[in-house]
């Protein structure tokens, strides 16, 4: 078992008289870092407080069946499970507590929206794809439109997985080459931008070898 | 419906990426044909993106400064734990929140550089790049890159040090960075930050 779970080792194998003290040396060792996560997801004090509170007791609810499901296969340090866990319990807090609003639905929407429109700007640039943002278009330059963005959709859907995940962190979830970078351990900004942009011109041969060009602004 | 015990169907796979491999995500230690996979879910699957964005960060970030309600808020929500387990945390002869600190961070995230310094001016005849060796890490890669990040030089080295007195040809006063990357014994890649200089006049 790795090192940093000393304390979960020692909270499974309590027996009944002795869970209560270690569970609350688990918590002690563990909650600064539980803390943070719910700080993390919920900014309003009140929020993230009551997100903790919840993520303890989840965390200890059914003889500590989340924690029992930690694997000590060295595919992961415990701590990082043990991040991704209370992570994913602040958003069952989140849906307990607010459920899956109309917000939360057309926020996912405007950001397919902003997506597809950030993707399309960048893809369509020397494609001369420009116009379709113009206002007012007639029919059939929307039916174009429309034509274009599942033509840019198949387009994405063709490419590597890895290359797919790194579009949609880019263009979907708009962060930076840095943060990028970080989190699927390219080795600087620099590889982002370069794999960015051999992707456009993929993308770009794409659209060009399914038509797209036929929209191009006379 | 709760994730964490019920999955829910995407369009891609069948069930939300598990917890496991989003934590052998983070960490990279996911055999190739498997990440795949993961990454395709993760590219249809904002949920879950959101959810590897987010554990990455607190995983990656430094660990969390004890802000006004970062103190009370565990002795108000677990006042019971912090009393009962005194004798315990007292016993370790440690801070919990420093062994924290070292749980939820890795050994090496990166590499300290040494020179040239930022927003140095070097002679362009004999540019020494020098950085911190890190523990479990054979071989060092450096790289120089101009402005806007083409690759004007890189050499691989045991050492700590690359001296390019003859193969670096700079421009005078032009920007250039400079980084140094590497593979740790556990295969994971970390990087220096990105040094900026320039070349004196001659």
């Amino acid at each position: 078992m790795p090192v940093d779970s000393r304390e979960l080792e020692h909270l499974l194998k309590a027996p009944p008289e002795e869970r209560e003290r270690a569970w609350q040396a688990f918590v002690g060792v563990h909650s600064r870092l539980l803390l943070h996560v719910a700080r993390t997801a919920f900014h309003d004090r009140d929020e993230a407080m009551d997100a903790y509170a919840f993520v303890l007791d989840e965390l200890r609810a059914k003889e500590l069946t989340r924690l029992r499901s930690f694997t000590p296969d060295g595919k992961s340090k415990f701590s990082t499970w043990l991040v991704v866990v209370a992570r994913r319990l602040c958003s069952d807090f989140r849906r307990r507590r607010y459920g899956r609003s109309r917000e939360v639905l057309s926020e996912r929407a405007r950001e397919e929206q902003l997506f597809r429109r950030r993707l399309h700007a960048f893809a369509g640039e020397d494609v001369e794809l420009a116009g379709l943002a113009a206002p007012a278009p007639g029919v059939e330059e929307q039916l174009s439109a429309s034509e274009v963005r599942d033509a840019l959709a198949r387009a994405v859907d063709s490419l590597m997985p890895a290359d797919r995940l790194l579009i949609k962190l880019r263009f979907e979830d708009d962060l930076s080459a840095q943060r990028i970078a970080t989190l699927l351990h390219l080795p600087s900004p620099f590889h982002v931008y370069r794999r960015l942009e051999a992707l456009t011109k993929t993308l770009r041969r794409s659209l060009e070898a399914r038509g797209v060009e036929r929209v191009s602004p006379e | 419906m709760e994730r964490t015990l019920a999955l829910v169907s995407c369009r891609s796979m069948d069930a939300h990426v598990s917890v496991d491999d989003i934590a052998a995500m983070i960490e990279r230690r996911l055999p190739a044909n498997r990440r795949a996979a993961v990454e395709a879910h993760l590219a249809e699957c904002a949920e879950c993106r959101r959810e590897f964005v987010d554990a990455s960060t607190v995983v990656g970030s430094p660990s969390p400064r004890s802000t006004n309600w970062m103190r009370w808020v565990p002795l108000v929500a677990a006042a019971a734990v912090v009393i009962a387990a005194a004798p315990l945390l007292l016993h370790r002869g440690a801070s919990p929140a420093r062994d924290n600190e070292r749980s939820a961070t890795p050994a090496a995230t990166s590499i300290s550089t040494v020179v040239p310094e930022s927003e140095s001016r070097v002679a362009s005849d004999s540019v020494t790049f020098a950085w911190h060796a890190v523990p479990g890490v054979a071989t060092y890669t450096l790289f120089v890159t101009d402005s806007v990040g083409t690759l004007v030089f890189s050499e691989k080295t045991t050492d700590t040090t690359i001296a390019t007195s003859t193969k670096l040809h700079l421009l005078a006063g032009a920007p250039y960075y400079w980084y140094v990357d590497a593979l740790t014994s556990d295969g994971s890649s970390i990087t220096s930050p990105h040094i900026s200089f320039s070349v004196r006049n001659r």
